[in-house]
């Protein structure tokens, strides 16, 4: 049996649950911590999810023994500093849609990343599964990995919908 | 708000992005993918063809819930040591498409 790997969630909304739901169908993995910006709230999801930690400060959960990863779905803002926050505290690092709101900031989690050797991982949900490992024909998969996440559907706005795009043309300037 | 992104791939492909919040019915409840071989219509996890057929895509992978399989990427990564699919290096061309049509719409 390989080694559980502890990891913590950032934002308790209904995104975060979601994730929630997501690592308890998943072996060997174990949600240490919950962070969340109102205190009662997060108490009653990590109630519910079985995680013995809480905090409204993600420095708290950093400093947890034995913690691998952080999975960050807050608010947008708060996503590039957080991601280095976990970089620089040691911690593999994956985080929701988008990475930053700015190039800059985006710019700078890659450096880290870079730096440190960590994983870390955009929450561009249709780039992770099998479509790209070439277990659906060609025919398909051309297409299929052009599929956007379905919680973004969730998350209209300017800035999502342009995200889209560009993830989009990423893809298709790769594939 | 409507809007419309036209974006030349490196290949030549043309990609033509059309949104419109003019839509009736909820915001984003589905995606149509137009392909110079086929059509595609994503509605959340489901996927259809363009007689609106659904496809399955059951065995494609362990799990039909996206998120699951975008956690199970990252702890398989950080298990195998290696960079995962959707990478912060890989998805930054996104970022600067993205920075690149907002420095143009000023």
């Amino acid at each position: 049996m390989t080694k559980t790997l502890k990891v913590a969630l950032a934002g308790a909304g209904a995104f975060g649950l979601r994730h929630l739901d997501a690592i308890k169908e998943i072996d060997g993995v174990e949600t240490i911590s919950l962070i969340g910006r109102e205190l009662d709230k997060t108490k009653e999801a990590a109630a519910k999810y079985g995680v013995g930690h809480v905090t409204t400060d993600l420095a708290d959960t950093l400093k947890l023994p034995g913690l691998d990863a952080v999975i960050l779905a807050t608010p947008t803002q708060m996503h590039a500093a957080q991601a280095l926050q976990c970089l620089k505290a040691g911690k593999h690092v994956q985080i929701e849609i988008p990475l930053a709101d700015s190039l800059k900031d985006a710019e700078a989690v890659v450096a880290e990343q870079k730096k440190t050797g960590l994983v870390a991982m955009a929450g561009h949900t249709r780039r992770a599964p099998a479509y790209l490992e070439g277990r659906i024909p060609y025919s398909a998969a051309g297409r299929a990995d052009l599929f956007l996440p379905p919680h973004q559907h969730e998350r209209a706005g300017p800035a999502t919908l342009l995200d889209r795009s560009s993830a989009l043309a990423s893809r298709r300037a790769h594939g | 708000m409507d809007m419309s992104i036209q974006l030349k791939a490196e290949n030549g492909a043309i990609c033509t992005l059309s949104l419109s919040f003019n839509n009736e019915g909820p915001l984003g409840t589905f995606f149509r993918y137009i392909g110079d071989t086929a059509t595609y219509i994503a509605r959340y996890d489901d996927l259809y063809n363009g007689k609106d057929e659904k496809i399955d895509v059951s065995r494609v992978a362990v799990s039909m819930n996206g998120i699951e399989l975008q956690d199970r990427e990252f702890f398989a990564a950080i298990r195998e040591g290696r960079e995962p699919n959707a990478s912060v290096a890989q998805v930054l061309p996104c970022y600067r498409v993205l920075d690149d049509l907002d420095q143009r719409m000023g």
